[in-house]
């Protein structure tokens, strides 16, 4: 094949692969748009994951008709004049990339009517191919809508996930900027349901409980700028934290923004964790939105095609910084004047029985213990265990013939509950235990929208669950196989892990598995010896003990020549 | 501090506090027991800033003065003294006891009282009833277990107990399951109160309630958030849950389309035989009510319980049914609680229809009553 030069919609296909990867990136790029135009009021609107069609409306500044077809040239930009101002950048966008990559992949077209003009343009690209800019009809501000996105590159649209995982993404990056935002009043509808709106007061709690549900609004904790001496020179850290009761599983209840720009930065993440020290129970997160505010010369935001990672000159003074607003504001939060002490749950504890000695050896008078099971290979493979004890709370040391056996509680609980689940959608339906009266959670917009996809599901395993008023939702029985509990947070987390998008070969099999995963036995949960061996016989009934519905090892197996190796007795 | 008392007073105040005596704490000084000299008498004391408990023994004090020690090695010192005087001592300026009983002495190094928290008393303007303690520790145990044992919703972690006219009446809830039960009080209150109390400090207070036999006073401080309770030559406190429980008269069926009445101790051995095969299916455990033949000839009950891997079981009890017959299915361990603190003699199971709340009542004594939600069985 003859050298040639590329045609500019094979130069603009390549380009968009890296600013835009997935719909949210298009969303994202467009709502930056619009906030850097001054917009006091935009309308997120997304069908089909993003792919059908994305759509948004701000109020903003506007173009005048002979600029719209420059916005769609490469490198044009508004933002930045030459690269120096790069050092002084106060706008998101700069690059001039965003809107040529868009109309390369997509049907795009751009509205617009600045203050003063009779009538709005309006500009159609279909898939790079521009078409003459038109007088329409418009509202102040711009609309930039783009349709059947990356239908002209199959490549890219095959590494799409589920559309229900495409929208999760797109809601967690608006929501990420409603909270930012919170002098923007942003309104977000997927597939014609409103999954929430801010009301632009400007007053972030009111913003972030639009956003993350009522929850927040007890617990936000306004950051402010330290006294003179614990501030760090040159970084002003403002936004709200959660007050420890309000965490969540996961790592995505923190957002950071640096000038504005939303970013992935795990320094940051995990200064603002450290400053929890403590507060926060194993595998919880916390909940907060993090404004930086610094020099624009003193961070390189140029250093990922979307912007989303930011390069600090200094990083450990901002990480110091954020550490220190977040300490500030939890040490105000109001500690109860009593702590509760946590007791181990009654009865269960108080008749437990004597221990069967730990070596199969016990002497002459030691046959009056009960005695062991034969230690035969039961049909799923796992030999029977006899169990030893816990470790740190999480994992069971157990002792077959072949060795010794470390079992992770939760997986191993997760993967018990996972089959009972199946065993019961295979029989005859899972058994309910209804609620004396109903309990009403309050949902977050993406938790809300998770259980709007999932109904159908989610009673099929054995929740009874109606919709509430305003992002409630009523829970009237649950399923019978799940122990006592916090049901309202169990629920939160499985919605949460189906609005990620799930995982499983259908989607009750995926709403099968969030359940079990988030009514098992947790980690750092102390068991009993019964409870232990009731774990364990269960799991080596189960069909396929080693793993969890996640995929995760149940156990591992030290042998014991391995022991012996280990010890220098071999 | 120089106080002598008799071992075998020491040993039962060092064991009735200890159930206060905090065991993991950020605080080491709540992991002791306070001696302190009180108008004549020795005050000990301990709390875990849930519960606290305080109580009296007559002493002869020679000097004044006040120490906390670690609550489990003193306790156990004490408790292989011989029933004999026992001489507590403080240096001046010391934080440190010295037990001395014959010839058997220790020193044991403790904290400065000022330290340790300042339990309430009970004041003479506090909110106060007065109930039989043998009737109020029967009703802690016909009601504590339903509370919820997680702190989701805390309200529902406590015990209701609601004073109004000559009436108390005790509360609990976890969701699944309600008890409720009322008693008298010796005297009317004025007000309606509600205060919620912890469900463990309830089985706390049930067990200092003991053998007792003198009134017990209780009283909720102005501020309404601590309980106190007076038993005897102990004082009990106890933090409340802040909050409003649950409107649970709602909850309680008023009629019942079938009635169920049979003996308890029978139902409760079927019961609990079904529930050993009822563990691998969840503990469900089902019940079914057939009517006698003619009027006067008794119904009976059939209690059954399957597990595809384990095998199955049915038990038949006598039992006088009235109204169509019925089918319903309980949580085994939901039976079990509560027709363990029932009394033998009849209990009365009532219906209404298997997805309807069913109610276990004793019969013949009036003031009990306990909902349960039945189970549902896969539908499909």
């Amino acid at each position: 094949m003859p050298v040639r030069l590329l045609t500019d919609q094979t130069i603009g296909k390549i380009a968009a692969g890296e600013v835009v990867e997935r719909p949210a990136s298009v969303v994202k790029e467009l709502l930056e748009n619009a906030l850097d135009a001054g917009a006091g009021r935009v309308a997120v609107a997304v069908r089909g994951g993003g792919t059908e069609l994305i759509e948004v409306a701000d109020d903003g500044r506007g173009m005048p008709p002979d600029e719209l077809p420059l916005a769609i040239l490469r490198h044009a930009t508004s933002k930045l004049a030459a690269f120096e101002d790069l050092d002084r950048l106060a706008t998101l966008g700069f690059r001039g990339e965003a809107l040529p990559s868009i109309a390369a992949v997509s049907s795009f077209s751009l509205r617009s009517r600045p203050p003063g003009a009779a009538h709005g343009t309006e500009l159609r690209i279909d898939f790079g191919e521009a078409g003459p800019p038109r007088a329409v009809a418009a509202r102040l501000g711009t609309v930039a809508t783009a349709r059947d996105l990356f239908a002209n590159v199959p490549a890219r649209r095959k590494f799409l996930r589920q559309l229900s995982t495409e929208s999760g993404y797109i809601v967690r990056a608006v929501s990420a900027y409603a909270a930012a935002y919170p002098h923007v009043a942003i309104e977000l509808s997927v597939d014609d349901r409103r999954v929430f709106a801010t009301d632009g007061s400007g007053d972030p709690v009111a913003a972030a409980v639009g956003v993350f549900g009522p929850e927040v609004g007890e617990a936000a904790l306004r950051l402010e700028t330290p006294e003179a001496a614990a501030a760090v020179p040159g970084v002003a850290v403002d936004g709200w934290v959660g007050a420890p009761p309000l965490t969540r599983s996961h790592r995505q209840g923190m957002v950071f923004f640096v000038n504005g720009r939303w970013v992935q930065n795990r320094p940051l993440a995990f200064a603002l964790e450290e400053a929890y020290h403590s507060l926060l129970m194993v595998g919880r997160h916390p909940v907060a939105v993090v404004h930086v505010r610094l020099d624009p010369a003193a961070v390189d935001v140029n250093v990922h095609p979307t912007k989303a990672e930011v390069k600090f000159l200094d990083e450990r003074a901002v990480c110091r910084a954020v550490q220190r607003a977040a300490h500030a504001a939890l040490a105000r939060a109001p500690h109860d004047a009593l702590p509760a002490l946590r007791f181990a749950p009654p009865s269960a504890e108080t008749q437990r029985p004597m221990p069967i000695p730990p070596t199969p050896w016990t002497g002459p008078n030691g046959t009056a213990s009960a005695p062991e099971p034969p230690e035969r290979p039961h049909p799923s493979g796992v030999p029977i265990l006899r169990v030893l004890g816990q470790v740190g709370g999480s994992f069971i040391i157990a002792e077959g013939p072949e060795g010794m056996y470390l079992i992770d509680q939760h997986a191993a609980h997760e993967r018990v509950l996972y089959e009972k689940i199946l065993g019961g959608l295979r029989d005859r339906g899972v058994d309910r235990q209804p609620l004396l009266d109903p309990l009403v959670v309050d949902l977050a917009p993406d938790e809300l929208a998770a259980y709007g996809r999932s109904a159908a599901e989610l009673a099929e395993v054995g929740f009874e669950i109606e919709p509430f008023a305003d992002g409630a939702v009523a829970v009237r029985a649950v399923p019978a196989l799940v122990p006592a509990g916090d049901l309202a947070d169990r629920l939160r987390l499985i919605l949460r892990e189906l609005a990620e998008g799930g995982q499983g070969d259908s989607w009750l099999d995926a709403v099968a598995i969030s359940t079990a995963c988030h009514t098992s036995i947790r980690a750092g949960q102390a068991l009993s010896l019964p409870e232990m061996r009731e774990l364990v016989a269960d799991l080596e009934r189960s069909s396929q003990p080693r793993a969890c519905g996640h995929g995760r090892p149940t156990m591992l197996h030290m042998t014991r020549g391995e022991l012996e190796r280990q010890f220098s007795r071999r | 501090m120089k106080v002598s008392c008799l071992q075998e007073n020491l040993q039962r105040a060092l064991a009735q506090v200890s159930r206060a005596v905090a065991t993991k704490t950020s605080l080491p000084v709540l992991g002791n027991v306070l001696l302190a000299t009180d108008d004549g008498r020795l005050r000990v004391a301990a709390t875990n800033l849930e519960i606290g408990i305080t109580t009296w023994i007559g002493a002869s004090i020679e000097e004044e003065g006040k120490v906390t020690v670690d609550a489990r090695l003193l306790a156990e010192f004490v408790n292989t003294l011989p029933n004999a005087p026992v001489t507590l001592r403080v240096e001046p300026a010391k934080f440190s006891l010295n037990v001395q009983s014959g010839r058997d002495k220790a020193g044991i190094n403790g904290v400065d009282a000022e330290d340790f928290p300042v339990i309430p008393r009970l004041e003479g303007d506090a909110y106060v009833a007065t109930v039989d303690p043998q009737v109020l520790r029967d009703m802690i145990s016909q009601v504590e277990f339903a509370a919820a044992t997680d702190e989701s919703r805390p309200v529902l972690a406590g015990v209701l107990a609601r004073f109004e006219g000559q009436r108390l009446t005790l509360a609990a809830a976890d969701g699944f399951r309600l008890a409720v039960r009322e008693g008298e009080l010796a005297e009317p209150v004025p007000d309606r109160l509600d205060a919620i109390v912890p469900a463990r400090a309830m089985r706390e207070l049930a067990r200092i309630l003991g053998d007792q036999t003198e009134p017990v006073r209780l009283a909720i401080t102005p501020n309404q958030s601590q309980l106190l309770v007076r038993v005897g030559e102990t004082e009990f406190l106890s933090r409340l849950i802040d909050g409003t429980f649950p409107d649970y008269k709602q909850i309680i069926p008023k009629e019942f389309a079938t009635r169920l009445e049979m003996g308890r101790d029978a139902f409760l051995n079927a019961v609990r035989r079904a529930s050993y095969f009822a563990r691998d299916n969840n503990d469900v455990v089902r019940i079914e009510a057939r009517a006698g033949e003619e009027e006067f000839t008794p119904g009976s009950i059939e209690v059954s319980a399957n597990a595809a891997e384990r095998g199955s079981s049915q038990s038949f009890v006598d039992a006088s049914v009235s109204g169509p017959e019925a089918q319903i299915a309980f949580n085994s361990r939901y039976l079990v609680d509560v027709l363990g603190v029932l009394r033998n003699g009849q209990v009365l199971i009532g219906v209404n229809g298997s997805n309807q709340a069913g109610v276990v009542q004793p019969v013949g004594l009036e003031g009990y009553t306990h909902v349960i939600m039945p189970m549902v069985i896969g539908a499909n």
